[in-house]
Parts: C-alpha cells; sequence; structure tokens
C-alpha cells in the first residue's frame, strides 16, 4: 500500500508520538487525490536518544574494566559482565516507517478498510464487516516535542507519499 | 487512537530467570534451556493505553535477536500478566508466580534460528492480551508479556536469546497492538449510535 503521514505531534498525557497515516492501494490513487482506503493514527514510543554497549568493527563488546573487546558468541546466557556504553541518535524517521509498514502486513493480512483511528462516527471494517466501535477515545496533542520536534521525523510528514502499491495477485487456476 | 507501538523503555523492565540465577540487567534475555536450567523472559510496557474492554485485533512481540543461536528445537510459550496493571519481577520466585498466573498462553513451538542483528516475530497474541484487557479493573497503563519455555525442550545448550533494554535500549523488545474502541451493545455499527 501506499501511504502518506499526515501529523506528526506529541500526546499531551503520555508523551508519547501521535502519528496519522492515510493509506491508499496505488501510487495513481493517492496523488489524483482518491480518499484514502485505510486511515490509521499511532501512538509510538519514539527514542530520541538510545544507549548501547561499545563494540568494535567485528561487533565484539567492550568490557569496562579493562577496555578489552569480546566476542559476544562466547558469552554464557547468564553472563553479568559489565560493558561500557554510549548514546547515540536513534534513527526515529525508520522507527516510525518500520512501525506504519508492520501495520500495513497487518492491515492486508486482516483486509483493513475505513477509518481505524477510534472515530464512532466512521466505520471501519475488518474483511468487510463493521467492526463495532461505540465510544470515541479523545486525546490531546501539543506541538511536537522530544523525537516528534526533530527535523528528521518531522520530515516523514512532508507530503510525500511511501511505499509501494497493493498487489492484487490474481486467482490460481480460475477465468472469469 | 487505534495503533499502540510500544518497546521496553527502562532498566529493570525486562529481565529473565535460567535456573536460579535472576537478571533485571542483563545484556540479553532468554528462553529455552541451557543444561539443566530452564530459562524464562518477562517485558514491561508502560504506555498501555489501550481503553478497559476495547477489542484487541493483533498484538505481536518483536524481538532483535542478539546472539545467532540454531541449536535443536526450542519450543515455548508466550503470554500476558493477568493484572489490571503489570509490574516487572525482582526475583525468580516473582517471574515463577507471574508464569503460575498468566492469561491463556500462545504456544510459540519449534522456533528456527535466530541470526544476531535480525528482528523476529512472535506468533498472534490477541487472544492472550484481550484477557488482560478484558479484566473489569484494567488500568490502561501497563501490560507484560511472558515468554517462557513450555517444559519440553531437549536439555541442552537451546536458547534463543535477544537485546534486552541494557543491551541496545533501542532493539528492546517491542509490542504492536491494533485494537478498536468500546464494542456496541447490539449489531448495529458504532457509527450508528454516533449519528442518533
Amino acid at each position: 500500500m501506499r501511504y502518506q503521514v499526515q501529523e506528526v505531534s506529541t500526546e499531551d498525557e503520555t508523551g508519547l508520538t501521535y502519528v496519522l497515516v492515510h493509506f491508499w492501494d496505488t501510487l495513481t490513487a493517492a496523488q489524483r487525490g482518491d480518499p484514502p482506503v485505510l486511515v490509521n493514527d499511532f501512538l509510538m514510543q519514539l527514542q530520541d536518544q538510545g544507549t548501547r554497549i561499545v563494540t568494535n568493527e567485528d561487533g565484539w563488546f567492550k568490557r569496562l574494566s579493562d577496555g578489552v573487546f569480546i566476542d559476544p558468541e562466547t558469552l554464557e546466557a547468564d553472563d553479568q559482565t559489565e560493558w561500557e556504553r554510549e548514546a547515540y541518535r536513534v534513527d526515529a524517521p525508520a522507527v516510525v516507517q518500520a512501525n506504519i509498514e508492520a501495520y500495513i502486513v497487518r492491515a492486508a493480512a486482516r483486509n483493513y478498510s475505513g477509518d481505524h483511528t477510534g472515530d464512532a462516527t466512521k466505520p471501519f471494517r475488518i474483511d468487510g464487516v463493521v467492526q463495532p466501535q461505540r465510544e470515541s477515545q479523545t486525546f490531546t496533542r501539543r506541538t511536537a516535542e522530544g523525537a516528534a520536534a526533530r527535523a528528521d521525523v518531522q520530515a516523514v510528514n512532508a507530503g510525500v507519499i511511501h511505499g509501494r502499491d497493493r498487489v492484487v495477485r490474481p486467482i490460481q487456476g480460475g477465468s472469469r | 487512537m487505534t495503533t499502540l507501538n510500544l518497546a521496553v523503555g527502562s532498566s529493570g523492565a525486562d529481565t529473565y530467570k535460567g535456573g536460579a540465577s535472576f537478571s533485571g540487567t542483563a545484556t540479553a534475555l532468554n528462553v529455552g534451556k541451557h543444561n539443566s536450567a530452564v530459562y524464562a523472559s518477562t517485558m514491561l510496557f508502560t504506555g498501555a493505553t489501550v481503553t478497559q474492554g476495547a477489542t484487541v485485533n493483533s498484538a505481536v512481540l518483536t524481538f532483535t535477536a542478539s546472539t545467532t543461536r540454531s541449536n535443536t528445537t526450542v519450543n515455548t510459550n508466550i503470554a500476558f500478566e493477568d493484572a489490571d496493571a503489570a509490574t516487572a519481577p525482582t526475583s525468580v520466585a516473582e517471574i515463577d508466580a507471574l508464569i503460575a498466573g498468566q492469561t491463556t498462553p500462545v504456544a510459540f513451538d519449534a522456533v528456527g534460528t535466530w541470526t544476531a542483528e535480525s528482528e523476529y516475530t512472535s506468533p498472534a497474541l490477541a487472544s492472550s492480551l484481550q484477557e488482560v484487557i478484558d479484566r473489569a479493573g484494567f488500568t490502561s497503563s501497563s501490560v507484560q508479556a511472558i515468554f517462557a519455555d513450555d517444559g519440553s525442550t531437549a536439555a541442552s545448550l537451546v536458547l534463543r536469546s535477544w537485546y534486552s533494554y541494557d543491551g541496545d535500549s533501542a532493539k528492546a523488545t517491542k509490542l504492536d497492538i491494533d485494537y478498536t474502541a468500546g464494542a456496541a451493545p447490539s449489531g448495529n455499527p458504532a457509527y450508528y449510535y454516533a449519528q442518533l
């Protein structure tokens, strides 16, 4: 499916990153302004900064006590060695897109369509069957902060149409 | 709101036990068996703002393998802590208690080779998580997954290992939940009620 991010902001109450996305089956449908076949919003726990163990080019861990690099494949399952750690900038845009693309896989597998944002005024379907959705969930938003405020994260919300056209496989051995 | 993309978010929020050993700060989590020690791991997810009673359409865990392991068959179960608000265990006894009182587990058997730095997903866990969301007192705050050997794994070095928060915070276990809020009381669709 093709998708376009409509909004990236920070949910006020939880501090999670809110991402609103529209989906189409094809690039053509998206470009000519067709209504999206699916709308969904996400609350993502994005990290701005991560922490990890310092490694060398072979991926060996740097031991805190003496700076020696150790092959992690040689460690016992219950290893308790203390390792040197470093902070690093997380590729948050890649995480946003990976979360959306994982949703596309689930949406295709279960044939989601309609509005999946918890808006009770609009139908959401699974395999064509409208799902009970009585209560609209309300939430508050604010100006993006943390990971959501990063220019590279906001860039995924720059009118770009991501993804691939939906592939409809022909029925094997059949004819119309 | 219908999709939550959660991740283990702090040291001590993911733990494991291996025999009589416990760790909440190790660089990797484990499941399976090592000699005679049985391994089980727990992963706490905060920010689980699913409305009590909502319908879980999909729930999947994603693990990033920390070590390449291909040795023989690993048979496991994945379930959730059956609690209104989950809390991370701090001992082997607490993990054992979580397993004893968990929701209906989903079998994850014959786990294949895990290659370091590759991601692997769990089976569909919606039914097991639904039991938590359906609790009358569910607080929409935290849920905890329990990934444990099911007792049938052969007793040798047969583990699967993946990054904990302390191993690499951005590669810690993730939980993706799709849900629809509050079921309507009869066969009419939700938007029907909204228009009344």
